[in-house]
């Protein structure tokens, strides 16, 4: 590792995928060495002559050939990066932070639940996990997005159900696309915010862990009603978005009261949270 | 790690000091010599003292020389702080040469020569301390760290406690006991000096014939002088700091409505440790600095995405006081505050943190 913990590694844009109007995947490679790292850690991404900004990788920790980042269009160091063609240089630190705990909580079932872009770390998740399928019980994805244009890797979902992953998708407002299919088969018709697709599924609390990632308005949410449900606080993680400058715990601008997102998350244990103020 | 290895190699110190049954080198200086020591000293290094600009205020840090020696303050702590030449307002991380297919990183950690800051009392080399803690923390900052294992201390007893000082209340001393190369105690007629490393006994050693061996009176005059600044702001206080992670957000609003968000406590305070990441570039070259920030800020937290955890002053102000009373404690063990009181000298507002934390 360098001395310089600021200085970024260059990586080679392998390739630009476009999973919808907002979301951009970038396939990258590091041009020497590999990328080590865990599902819910992250990276600090450069585009050099604009800036750095924090994203979770996308991808299967597995393959070390490659990563991916799945990037929303929001601001100055997104918007470039919705730029990049495949060839091109930027730089990467990392990983950074903690990524999910799935040593624990193999044998139990999961249940995913994903808003927007937070999708993005869970996606990598569900690699780790259809990797080594017979490890886990049920695996459920509960993922909604604002419009059926928004919801992304659309030619993935019926290969995690394949692998034996239960896929329910949602989106706040349909349209002749979604009332139609091409989700029909599977039976994504369904209309409504991500907690009503709680409607549709059973959970058993004694033996199910939940991974949450969206809105700070949509975690809200469904932390309420997986506590309904019976859900323990300690069975509840979420992985939690702030301002991650610098990844090494010294910036301090992404503090949650005592904890740092960048070290001691991105994951956190709802239990961890749940007397903070305004975690989300 | 690299904390323990500082701490690790002053405890090596002090044990070779004691095994060879050596005193440290504890000598005396009248204020005649003493002048022409510091004088000598301007001229052979970069010396950083408090000066008095403005009579009636407090002194801020400028380069000692021979026309301003006469304003040399070593009553009263300054206003500004030492961090900023740990952690200056800018510092540059790295630069790049953007190509055709190529990108060229390069970076620099300059190394300060012949660098002495003079006049930091207990408290600025305790919040040294905690930077340590925090910017050397693996991994470590390599532009920090140069600094810091490079740039001479020069420290003094506190002789005149500031009205806004509590540094008793988080558990310091007004003297320092470590963490010095070299330090003066104000005794009659002068000073003792006393080297806390290698270095700084060699900078006894090096202007030798100013200096006179210490005896046994003025020693008891130090501890005397300390007891009784010690008792001095000790006594000041009579009540215990009150666990802010146990009242309510609320609790801070008095101090809200006073707040004008200029951050000139962030600014004076010598532990606020704080920054920003930035990129600039000029066609093809470019690099990436990281510069001063402030927790009070309004967009300190705020994401791309607009999304902003921290949009109220007054949750932003308890960040402030909850920093330093009990988050950096939960992380490092200890206060992120040493009490030199010079976030309430500048408040315009009169926001007094010892009022915050429960002390007055």
């Amino acid at each position: 590792m360098s001395l310089n913990p600021y200085l970024p590694r260059l990586a080679e844009v392998l390739e630009v995928k476009e999973e919808s109007p907002e979301v951009k995947t970038l396939k990258l490679k590091l041009k020497e060495g590999r990328m080590e790292f865990k599902a819910g850690q992250f990276l600090e991404l450069t585009v050099f002559g604009v800036g750095e900004a924090p994203f979770t990788f996308s991808s299967s920790p597995f393959n070390l050939e490659s990563f991916e980042v799945s990037i929303a269009k929001v601001g100055s160091v997104t918007d470039a990066a919705h730029q990049l063609k495949g060839g091109e240089l930027v730089g990467v630190r990392g990983p950074f932070g903690n990524g999910f705990p799935l040593e624990e909580h193999k044998g139990r079932d999961l249940v995913i639940v994903g808003g927007g872009i937070g999708i993005a770390p869970l996606r990598s998740l569900l690699y780790a996990l259809v990797a080594e399928r017979s490890e886990y019980g049920d695996l459920k994805l509960l993922y909604g997005a604002r419009s059926p244009s928004l919801i992304i890797y659309k030619d993935e979902w019926e290969k995690f159900m394949e692998k034996g992953v239960e896929v329910y998708l949602t989106v706040d407002v349909g349209d002749e696309t979604w009332r139609r299919g091409p989700y029909g088969p599977c039976g994504y018709t369904h209309v409504g915010v991500v907690t009503t697709l709680f409607d549709m599924v059973k959970l058993n609390p004694e033996r199910c862990v939940a991974f949450v990632c969206g809105p700070p308005i949509m975690i809200r949410f469904t932390v309420q009603r997986l506590l309904q449900l019976g859900f323990s606080a300690s069975r509840i993680y979420l992985s939690l978005e702030r301002m991650m400058k610098c990844g090494l715990g010294k910036c301090g601008h992404c503090n949650i009261e005592g904890y740092y997102v960048c070290k001691d998350g991105p994951v956190f244990q709802f239990e961890t949270l749940k007397d903070v103020p305004h975690p989300f | 790690m690299c904390v323990e290895k500082l701490n690790i190699g002053k405890k090596l110190y002090n044990l070779c000091l004691a095994y060879l049954k050596i005193k440290k080198g504890t000598m005396f200086i009248n204020d005649e010599s003493l002048r022409e020591f510091l004088l000598m000293l301007s001229k052979q290094f970069t010396v950083v003292a408090p000066i008095m600009e403005t009579p009636g205020k407090p002194p801020i840090l400028s380069q000692l020389n021979q026309a301003n020696l006469s304003r040399l303050e070593l009553k009263v702590r300054p206003l500004t702080p030492y961090k900023f030449f740990f952690q200056p307002p800018s510092e540059e991380l790295f630069t790049y040469k953007l190509g055709r297919k190529l990108v060229e990183l390069g970076y620099e950690v300059k190394k300060p020569e012949n660098l002495i800051l003079l006049g930091l009392r207990n408290c600025d080399l305790k919040a040294l301390e905690k930077l340590d803690m925090v910017m050397l923390e693996e991994p470590a900052d390599p532009f920090y760290k140069s600094k810091r294992e490079n740039i001479l201390l020069v420290s003094l007893d506190c002789s005149e406690p500031c009205p806004a000082c509590f540094c008793t209340e988080v558990g310091l001393k007004p003297y320092p006991e470590e963490g010095y190369d070299l330090n003066l105690s104000r005794v009659e007629g002068g000073y003792l000096a006393e080297a806390g490393s290698r270095r700084g006994e060699e900078l006894l050693k090096r202007f030798e014939s100013l200096f006179t061996g210490e005896s046994e009176g003025q020693l008891k005059q130090r501890d005397e002088r300390r007891e009784a600044v010690y008792r001095k702001v000790k006594e000041a206080y009579t009540k215990p700091i009150r666990d802010l992670s146990k009242v309510g957000e609320e609790y801070f609003m008095d101090f809200t409505r006073r707040c004008v968000e200029c951050s000139g406590c962030v600014f004076t305070c010598p532990t606020c440790h704080c920054f920003y990441i930035s990129d600039y570039r000029r066609r093809e070259l470019g690099g990436r600095i990281k510069t001063i920030d402030s927790c009070l800020f309004e967009g300190f937290q705020r994401v791309a995405a607009g999304v902003n955890p921290r949009a109220t002053l007054n949750s932003r102000l308890r960040q402030r006081f909850l920093k330093k009373f009990v988050y950096f404690k939960q992380r490092y063990g200890e206060y992120g505050c040493v009490g030199c009181g010079r976030c309430v000298e500048v408040c315009p507002g009169e926001i007094d943190i010892r009022e915050a934390a429960g002390l007055i």
